[in-house]
């Protein structure tokens, strides 16, 4: 369809970014049709319509997070969530699914290897002092197979797509990623909110994840047919506690916190009314920090004395396994080609994107003499804090990144500012449709033998304009995610 | 040699305790012939207690569970153990040629890696090139001979001196203060082994007493040096000994902090808190 | 069930009742005071609310402002209006993903209009409409506990905290005000129609004065109030009929077949058992001696509870 109102706004695109809407020629991707002529129907008023009736859902069923900034009570949000899905069609979409699954079983195997015979080190693919000087390399977990021979059982590799229209992998989460009950809750509201829309395009459906998890759960516990599976949360007060107990509800098992279970002779109960009750695999969403006081962060109360003891001892599965961290350093991450590579003997399917480790001479070199083209990253922070984008920075502001990374060179990367691609989203307030950068979080499940990526998955979206952070956490939202 | 161990300690609290759990590294390293009997274990409170082997098959994780309420918990272990007499100079050197190429592979390299790498984490026992220009390796002589070179420029410049440094205390303090105990002496010379390339551990355990050496009422801490060919060498840098039949082994880690004879956590409301152990090593035959 | 949810639903279930009654009580006794037959000192009314609510003000405070306030919005006071709504609410936000939403919603919904509410308009004129909205949001927060709850083990747990505290309330109720009738001057005390007075007022501060009077055929004397309230079994707001529930809701936790005997389910079923085969008249011998004693033993009830199944 050429020229022909978009949204019924003046939606325009803009220039230099890929544009997942529309081409350069102006014309709708084809994949985009049937959602632009069921929107040719609508008006400002319907949008705005569109967007309250998805405020309520989200407000009355209590699907808020908590937003860390400098306002030191924080406060309670409704994830924003913006109507407007993005969709990918499935032949690219099997790309993607067959990158995550090439990119996380190498994660798996590079871990595997670190905490044995660290074959990659004495080959000198991957330099043994950035390694060992992470601090998520976890020496208790030297020398110990857990269960299935898996580590990064539940992964979350960002994607983002710049203006040559390719996927580039911005960075791998294999800690504790979350999102994924947003991914579920905006399908909720969305097929609410656009029924005819929604059968009309059939996207490939998500509804099943918590079976998925729960059968990945169990697929990796210490023997027995009927394992007891639970969530481990840090509480009420922590900012994806929604999703600690969404998930739990979901999957039908318990939610607990670390003073709900005791380790006696190395096997980890909960204590009900009932006296204590055996649990086999604990999905937890505690960093390894704050696991159990006795081996790790003493001061920590969120988790469970003796439980590492446990878990060494082989009598309970931790989902995922401690030490994981030392894979989503982002310093690793420039050397994951060669990671695939050599596990794999495959070519990585999804590119990353070229990265300068500061702490290599020749990189920081480049680095400080590029601060204004580069996107410089501090490599152990998460939730978007600590970056630095080089195009809006000031001479003193570009001083002050030297200064930084100079006291400090191993905790530094870089990479060229990417152009993250742009997407329509509804921006309240101003009531029109203007394009917004976004990312892409996909899901990946790992089990003994067993592999699956949610399709779709959690599209952010800065809805500042010409923001480029996404994260929750610094006042991104999300939109539905369509295959089809 | 046969020695009955004896670990006791008393734990008092500002306030009153309702429950704790605790982990204790006190049993020996079951290893090299040594052989320790089933622990005797007994508290002032009611709980339970049971022993992990989890961590390592060699080493034993003591763990006690409480529900009581008290305001001072006294605790005491003993154990019968039998160690093989050995002579530690009564071993069979790798040339040193092919130590060297043992020593430069990077297979040896990796594999060690933990234990030769200096990690800014980890403050105990890290010391800058500046603090450490005080001791040199020298150059010649294979990698017992420089370790022990080393020890004896390390207890020639520190004074042994107990009361001045605490658990806490990091290596670049203790070259400041230039004293320290047993735990002082072993941080700083894991930092400068370290620094030199070389794999070291630290180590707790038991010291013999009846002789007159430093240590003997406390838990003992010393180094264990990767040799090629040999193994694991304990080397003592308080007492300016190689580790013999007098040392019972409990444990090894990076530092200090992953041989912590107590680990405990208790539920109070208490911020002050006393805990005094001694230690008796006898022998019994 | 985990412990600390089983304790944060039973804990929740006494709060919303000690809520209710506290309100109720202060709505019938202040308002009732005005039209008394021989009119009633402004102090007796407020000791009596006091008294109810177990708090206390030094003298040179006690003012009818200062008392409201204390019993309603004061949290220092543990037995306050506001302490028991946050508690309410913090417990069933730790419980959020096993009771239904829409209990959590009217839950949270009542302790927004209390946080919200004009303290000072409440102190001044606003006494009968914060009393009497509470009574109400609460009476819907306890329909959707019995309607869109399972009635499974979560169920029964809040019910439990409920009975409870509903028979400690009443026993509370009836001690306050024979010690009110107990202070009345000599000429009130004989005055048939102050005692009939104080009667009705307990009587509706419970909520029990209709029924009782259809029940009796004539308006309650002392001894129809006090049978009322300790023994009819059919009746939901007599002590009687709550340790039954209590006996119920204990069994379908404990599932024992023969309970030991230092257990709660014990001590309630031989509460119950004792009770009601006891007539008014034994009770009368020592009415305070029995109040105190039945008093006693809810309270160790609820003690062996948490100790039983309830603690972590």
């Amino acid at each position: 369809m050429k020229n022909q109102n978009l949204f019924n706004s003046n939606y325009a695109p803009k220039n230099g970014v890929y544009d997942e809407y529309v081409g350069d020629d102006k014309i709708v991707r084809l994949h985009y049709n049937a959602l632009s002529q069921q929107f040719s129907e609508y008006n400002t008023q319907d949008y705005c319509k569109f967007n309250e009736e998805a405020k309520i859902v989200f407000f009355n069923e209590g699907i808020t997070f908590a937003v860390y900034s400098d306002n030191p009570l924080g406060s309670e949000k409704i994830f924003p969530f913006d109507f407007i899905p993005r969709i990918i069609d499935h032949k690219e979409w099997n790309k993607i699914e067959k990158g995550a699954i090439q990119r996380n079983r190498a994660i798996n195997e590079f871990l595997k290897d670190l905490y044995h015979d660290k074959k990659i080190l004495k080959d000198g693919i991957v330099p043994k002092e950035l390694i060992y000087s992470s601090v998520n390399m976890s020496p208790v977990m030297e020398g110990f197979m857990p269960k299935g021979g898996i580590y990064n059982h539940i992964s979350g590799t960002d994607l983002i797509r710049h203006n040559d229209g390719e996927y580039y992998v911005l960075e791998d989460n294999v800690r504790c990623p979350s999102g994924v009950s947003y991914v579920l809750a905006n399908r909720n509201t969305l097929k609410k909110t656009f029924p005819k829309l929604f059968s009309k395009c059939q996207p490939q459906p998500i509804i099943d994840y918590p079976e998925k998890l729960l059968t990945m759960l169990q697929s990796v516990s210490p023997g027995i047919s009927a394992p007891n599976c639970v969530v481990l949360t840090p509480g009420m007060y922590n900012s994806a506690y929604f999703e600690h107990s969404f998930l739990a509800q979901s999957m039908g098992v318990e939610l607990v916190e670390g003073r709900d279970l005791f380790v006696k002779n190395d096997v980890v109960y909960m204590k009900t009314i009932h006296g204590p009750e055996r649990v086999h695999v604990i999905y937890r969403r505690i960093d390894d920090p704050f696991l159990d006081p006795l081996m790790f962060n003493p001061d920590s109360v969120l988790g469970t004395p003796g439980l590492m003891s446990a878990y060494l001892a082989g009598n309970v599965t931790l989902v995922n396994a401690p030490g994981t961290g030392v894979a989503d350093d982002k310093a690793v991450y420039a050397y994951m080609p060669e990671i695939i590579k050599y596990y794999l003997g495959e070519e990585q399917i999804l590119k990353n994107v070229p990265t300068y480790r500061c702490g290599v001479d020749d990189d920081f070199k480049y680095v400080m003499e590029n601060i204004d083209k580069l996107v410089v990253k501090p490599v152990d922070e998460s939730g978007g804090y600590g970056i630095s984008i080089g195009n809006t920075l000031t001479k003193e502001q570009i001083e002050e990144v030297k200064v930084n990374i100079k006291s400090n060179r191993r905790k530094y990367i870089a990479q060229p500012i990417m152009s993250l691609s742009v997407h329509p989203t509804f921006i309240e307030g101003e009531d029109t449709i203007e394009p917004r950068h976004i990312d892409l979080r996909t899901f990946c499940l790992l089990g003994k033998n067993s592999e699956y990526v949610l399709p779709g998955g959690l599209t952010r979206v800065a809805l500042k304009r010409g923001n480029l952070i996404v994260n929750s956490s610094q006042g991104g939202g999300s939109k539905d995610t369509w295959v089809i | 040699m046969q020695y009955k161990l004896e670990y006791s300690a008393t734990n008092k609290y500002a306030q009153p305790v309702w429950g704790a759990y605790m982990k204790f590294l006190i049993h020996p390293y079951a290893a090299f012939g040594v052989q320790a009997s089933f622990p005797f274990f007994q508290t002032s409170a009611d709980g339970s207690w049971w022993t992990s082997n989890s961590r390592k098959q060699e080493v034993t994780e003591l763990f006690f569970k409480t529900e009581m309420r008290f305001n001072s918990l006294d605790i005491l272990y003993s154990t019968d153990v039998f160690v093989p007499e050995v002579n530690p100079f009564e071993r069979e050197w790798l040339q040193v040629t092919k130590e060297k190429a043992v020593l430069n592979s990077e297979a040896w390299i990796v594999d060690n890696y933990k234990y030769i790498f200096s990690s800014k984490h980890r403050l105990k026992s890290f010391l800058s090139a500046e603090e450490m220009s005080v001791f040199s390796m020298p150059n010649k002589g294979n990698l017992i001979e420089k370790i022990i070179a080393l020890r004896d420029q390390l207890h020639a410049y520190l004074e042994f001196a107990p009361g001045v440094t605490t658990t806490q205390t990091t290596a670049s303090e203790v070259m400041q203060m230039k004293q320290g105990v047993c735990q002082d002496f072993v941080h700083v010379f894991l930092a400068v082994l370290r620094n030199n390339g070389i794999a070291a551990r630290y180590t707790s355990g038991y010291l013999h007493e009846g002789k007159d050496m430093r240590g003997a009422s406390q838990l003992h801490a010393w180094v264990e040096c990767h040799v090629p060919d040999v193994g694991w060498v304990g080397i003592d840098p308080s007492n300016k000994l190689l580790v013999d039949h007098n040392y019972v082994k409990i444990c090894h880690g990076y530092d200090y902090d992953d041989c912590m004879p107590l680990r405990g956590v208790v539920n109070t409301y208490a911020l002050n808190q006393s805990s005094n152990y001694q230690v008796k090593v006898q022998q019994i035959q | 069930m985990l412990s600390r949810i089983a304790n944060n639903l039973f804990w929740m279930g006494r709060y919303i009742e000690r809520i209710e009654h506290t309100a109720r009580y202060t709505k019938v006794n202040y308002f009732s005071a005005m039209d008394a037959p021989i009119s009633i000192q402004k102090e007796f009314v407020l000791n009596s609310i006091l008294k109810m609510n177990g708090s206390s003000l030094p003298k040179k405070d006690f003012n009818e402002q200062n008392v409201l306030q204390l019993i309603a919005f004061d949290k220092k006071n543990p037995g306050s209006i506001i302490s028991s709504v946050i508690n309410a609410r913090e417990n069933a936000r730790g419980a959020r993903d096993i009771i239904s939403t829409e209990l959590w919603e009217t839950i949270n919904k009542y302790y927004h209009f209390v946080l919200n509410y004009d303290q000072q308009l409440y102190k001044t004129t606003g006494l009968f409409d914060f009393t009497q909205n509470s009574i109400e949001q609460l009476t819907i927060v306890k329909g959707q506990m019995d309607a869109t709850l399972v009635h499974n083990e979560a169920w029964s747990i809040i019910k439990l905290g409920l009975y409870l505290e509903r028979a400690a309330q009443i026993l509370r109720a009836i001690k306050t005000k024979m010690d009110d009738i107990a202070s009345l001057r000599l000429d009130e005390k004989e005055s048939a129609s102050m005692l009939s007075h104080q009667l009705a007022a307990m009587m509706r501060g419970l909520e029990s004065f209709d029924m009782s009077r259809k029940h009796y055929r004539r308006a309650p004397n002392l001894n129809d109030s006090l049978e009322f309230l300790l023994l009819n079994d059919r009746f939901p707001r007599s002590v009687l009929s709550c340790l039954r529930k209590v006996t119920e809701q204990i069994h379908v936790i404990s599932a024992a077949k023969t309970p030991s005997k230092d257990s709660a389910e014990f001590l309630a079923n031989k509460k119950y058992s004792g009770l009601k085969h006891l007539t008014i008249e034994e009770i009368n011998e020592d009415l305070n001696g029995f109040i105190n004693k039945t008093q006693n033993d809810i309270y160790l009830i609820g003690v062996k509870l948490v100790d039983e199944y309830f603690s972590f």
